[in-house]
């Protein structure tokens, strides 16, 4: 199970669009924190409230965000 | 965050907390020291008082008045406090006294432990894992105390009641195990348990954006 992730895209996202952590927290309706942590991978999960959000903030579908990772081991 | 006078009363509390503390952690280092200079080491003539709950039967009779009516009283069973002053022998008297004070320094942890909590209730963040955690050594604690306490009771019954001799007294060897006590550590332990796991999904929770 390790070995399986999802990796958060966020901010590649971001410079495509070029929009600034502070604004989108702003628009999307969380905090910069919040923000910061799941742009990090230290989230535990997302809503669908916020990914439709971000989806909607950054012109781009779930998959542009969220991409299913297998890593090897060692 | 709590408001000013929460935060003044967690104040008081910590105060208590830390007052009491070193009061009890001050008086059993003494009646150590004192311990180890009398009876122990005998560079005083400083001598120490072992003391000790005892049980025994009674046979009296009596009256109690209640709503102007006489009512017959019975005594059958007593407890009192059993002083031996001085000289007792050092092979009893220091396993029973580092028993006593083994019980007071686990009170001293749990007031300890208790302390961290309110600090915690201070910042505002009561809900952590870390809090569980304490409440689990608290209830552990004082299961520990209780367990002290029968075990001083026990070598006290054990080596000392069989050689009291009190006219018309016959001494129980019975020794004092209160299981609300014990009831009440078990609580704790699952209080402890269920806030340690909320405060877990709390965290998850936290942590979901």
């Amino acid at each position: 199970m390790d070995n399986m992730k999802i990796k958060i895209n966020l901010d590649l996202m971001m410079v495509k669009r070029k929009m600034p952590l502070k604004d989108l927290a702003e628009k999307v309706g969380i905090t910069m924190a919040n923000l910061s942590i799941l742009k990090n991978g230290k989230a535990k999960g997302i809503r669908f409230g916020t990914l439709q959000a971000i989806c909607r903030e950054l012109d781009c579908q779930p998959g542009d965000i969220l991409e299913y990772e297998v890593t090897e081991n060692g | 965050m709590p408001g000013k006078s929460q935060l003044a009363f967690i104040k008081i509390v910590d105060w208590l907390l830390t007052g009491f503390t070193a009061l009890v952690a001050g008086y059993i280092s003494y009646r150590f020291i004192m311990l180890l200079v009398g009876p122990v080491l005998g560079i005083t003539d400083q001598t120490t008082k072992l003391y000790y709950p005892v049980q025994f039967h009674v046979d009296e009779e009596g009256m109690a008045l209640m709503s102007d009516q006489e009512l017959s009283v019975k005594l059958k069973h007593a407890k009192a406090i059993a002083i031996i002053e001085a000289p007792t022998p050092t092979g009893l008297l220091v396993p029973v006294k580092l028993i006593r004070y083994g019980m007071f320094g686990f009170i001293i942890w749990v007031m300890f432990l208790m302390r961290q909590i309110v600090r915690s209730v201070g910042k505002g963040q009561p809900f952590i894992p870390e809090n569980g955690e304490r409440l689990r050594w608290i209830g552990l604690s004082i299961l520990l105390i209780i367990g002290f306490d029968f075990f001083h009771d026990i070598l006290l019954n054990l080596f000392i009641t069989p050689r009291l001799t009190f006219d018309s007294i016959v001494f129980e060897t019975s020794n004092h195990f209160d299981f609300r006590f014990i009831l009440l550590g078990l609580v704790i332990l699952v209080i402890g348990e269920a806030f340690r796991i909320g405060a877990e999904m709390k965290k998850e929770q936290d942590l979901m954006i």
